[in-house]
């Protein structure tokens, strides 16, 4: 309680609110813009800080995080361009509903569901902290390789009549993180003597390639029939009724929940939440099949678990100074300069700043939802813009955001490569979201596999650990039952 | 058909990819560095065969010999010309990226995008071209302070003018 107090003592200070208010909306525009992930608003948000005193800092910094995160959402939903690599998941339903008219609802339920996300995993970080590290102490490398294989089993629910194609193409993903310097022995693979494929494939520049280029693509070589967007009208900005999320609330707990555990995962963050908690509402949900062609369950799954995963990024860092998050770890670099001694000293020493935190993050997530749907009611009347007009702005963000992302014209290349690829691969039944879901979590995979692989005595041990082998049992299910159900399938078709 | 060679194309770039695994070196207990995406190309080489094998089954006996030829005459067909031409302006664009800068590049490649997208009028298509340059410049520019490619000569010196300006 006194922490809570104390938290609120700095809060509400009005700079305070101001430089919180500041940070939602430069969050929230930072997120929409591809090529400017979260943890690039905070670099370019660090320089603020300079001025400020470490708790408004922390305050300042730990919005602009949550509100990036949230802003994301906006540009995957109303132009499948995820502007952050956290939102990739959001484009698969919330892109097919802004597309058969429902951008304002989609918008919505992502918004408030990114809010209720951030403000439950707050409360677990603010009174869970050592409960939550004690746990995720018990996760070693075996386990987060289990963890990310389970990820990377959403693809089993897809794409459920087109199996092979879904699985040829993770596979397809998986070996594109492979190509670059091997993190480990530092190695070139597969570069073939070119310099520039040695920083590996990011998969931005293919998500901005294979979402957004190929959807122009499409529309240059057969128009669609675009009359529904140029209604200009109440049925484009509709937002989500009340009773939309009152039927969620079992997905949003628990996308909640897996976020904020994720999040705690050094390494893990949001990217992988969003796809775990997708996975998870695959299995848990009662018409599975809807998810992918515009289910607002899919929305809501994605985006409270990638926001939760901001708060439980946060655990790491205040309790132990490992940060959760590479956006975290540019947090801990800024507090640093402010002399905030962040680790197991901190509740001893400085416990203002965990109260601070907690507040500011509450009151971000509040503020954001307000200004992501203003904002958002202007993104979604630019969808009744002619399609010449908005394709080749998509196009020209597209290949921009890319270029900034490394400053580096090596991303525009492979967008360019990635956005032929994806066309081909989508006209002949290939599954592009299980591409980049290789793609995100390929490094993840291969680098706790190889990890544990050096710090176990043999495989037996690698495997034989309680919860891997937990995790690892249910991956295998779900892979059987799709190997089955391809087989039958397969037969059926024959038949 | 289509379906058919772009599987075999993939699998051939993957059976190269996959002979290409075996010049990975290998220090020590870093085995990993060459057998991990080794194990996945091979899996997924299984699954492309099967694919090709698949599409090429799928295509009727009568039909196959027809189709290979057809595909000579695929860049007739108007739309694979439309796409042909997005494929050209994309590229060109990129290529013209570090040359002319990005706020020319942008311009002439908003036009010729807008045009392929249904822009007919002249006033339409230099809209396009300035709304999906300008915006953007003043957003990363000078907005966040990237730095966007500047081109060279006067184009150069032009990109840093305008840079400065804010």
């Amino acid at each position: 309680m006194d922490l809570l107090i104390l938290g609120l003592q700095a809060i509400l200070e009005p700079v305070t609110m101001l430089w919180i208010l500041f940070g939602t909306i430069i969050g929230v525009i930072f997120g929409a813009l591809p090529g400017v992930s979260s943890t690039m608003a905070i670099v370019l948000c660090v320089s603020f800080t300079y001025v400020m005193d470490p708790v408004v800092a922390i305050a300042f910094l730990a919005t602009v995080y949550c509100a990036a995160i949230t802003g994301g959402s906006v540009t995957a939903i109303l132009f499948k361009i995820p502007g952050t690599p956290s939102s990739a998941a959001t484009v698969l339903d919330g892109y097919p509903m802004a597309a058969r008219g429902e951008a304002g609802r989609a918008l919505t339920i992502s918004l408030v569901c990114s809010a209720i996300g951030g403000i439950i995993s707050a409360l677990f970080m603010f009174f869970l902290t050592q409960p939550m590290m004690d746990l995720a102490i018990k996760f070693s490398a075996a386990e987060q390789f289990a963890v990310a294989l389970l990820g990377l089993s959403v693809l089993v629910f897809l794409d459920q009549k087109h199996m092979l194609n879904t699985f040829s193409s993770a596979l397809l993903g998986l070996f594109l993180a492979t190509i670059g310097m091997d993190n480990f022995s530092s190695v070139p693979r597969f570069t073939f003597g070119q310099d520039w494929l040695l920083d590996g494939m990011d998969s931005l520049p293919f998500m901005l390639g294979m979402f957004a280029a190929v959807e122009v693509y499409n529309e240059i070589v057969s128009p669609s029939d675009r009359s529904a967007y140029q209604t200009k009208g109440a049925k484009l900005t509709k937002l989500a009724p009340v009773r939309d999320f009152i039927e969620m609330k079992g997905t949003i707990i628990r996308s909640a929940l897996i976020g904020t555990f994720v999040g705690i995962l050094p390494g893990a963050g949001s990217n992988i939440s969003g796809w775990l908690a997708y996975t998870v509402e695959s299995k848990f949900s009662k018409h599975p099949e809807l998810l992918g062609t515009g289910d607002p369950h899919g929305v809501a799954a994605c985006e409270t678990a990638n926001n939760a995963a901001t708060g439980g990024a946060m655990v790491p860092m205040l309790s132990m100074g490992i940060p959760g998050s590479n956006a975290a770890a540019m947090m801990m670099a800024a507090l640093t300069i402010q002399g905030v001694q962040l680790g197991p000293m901190l509740l001893k020493a400085q416990p203002e700043y965990l109260g601070a935190t907690f507040c500011s993050m509450f009151l971000a997530n509040i503020l954001m939802v307000f200004v992501s749907l203003i904002m958002a009611k202007g993104f979604a009347r630019i969808l009744s813009m002619p399609y010449w007009m908005l394709g080749t702005f998509i196009l020209a963000l597209a290949f921009t955001g890319c270029y900034a992302s490394r400053n580096s014209m090596t991303s525009v290349y492979v967008m360019l490569a990635g956005s032929v690829l994806g066309y081909f691969l989508k006209k002949y039944h290939f599954n592009i979201p299980a591409l980049i879901l290789g793609l995100v979590l390929g490094p993840i995979l291969e680098r706790q596999f190889r990890r544990g692989m050096q710090m176990a005595d043999s495989v037996g041990e690698f495997f034989s650990r309680p919860i891997t082998l937990g995790i690892l049992a249910i991956v295998v299910i779900m892979y059987t039952y799709a190997f089955i159900k391809m087989v039958r399938d397969h037969k059926a078709e024959n038949a | 058909m289509g379906e058919f060679i772009f599987n075999l194309f993939l699998l051939i770039a993957l059976l190269v990819f996959w002979v290409d695994s075996f010049q990975i070196e290998v220090w020590n207990d870093y085995i990993g560095a060459r057998y991990y995406p080794m194990v996945i190309l091979s899996i997924a080489v299984i699954l492309l065969l099967i694919k090709v094998i698949r599409a090429w089954k799928e295509i009727p006996p009568e039909k196959r010999q027809e189709d290979l030829q057809g595909l000579r005459g695929c860049l007739k067909i108007k739309g694979n010309q439309r796409l042909a031409l997005a494929f050209l302006c994309c590229l060109l664009y990129v290529m013209l990226l570090p040359v002319a800068g990005f706020l020319l590049s942008t311009f002439l490649f908003g036009i010729a995008a807008s045009w392929l997208l249904g822009a007919k009028k002249p006033l339409q298509l230099i809209a396009a071209g300035a709304c999906s340059s300008l915006p953007l410049f003043m957003v990363f520019v000078w907005g966040l302070n990237f730095r966007l490619p500047r081109g060279t000569g006067v184009l150069y010196s032009v990109a840093l003018f305008l840079e400065n300006l804010i």
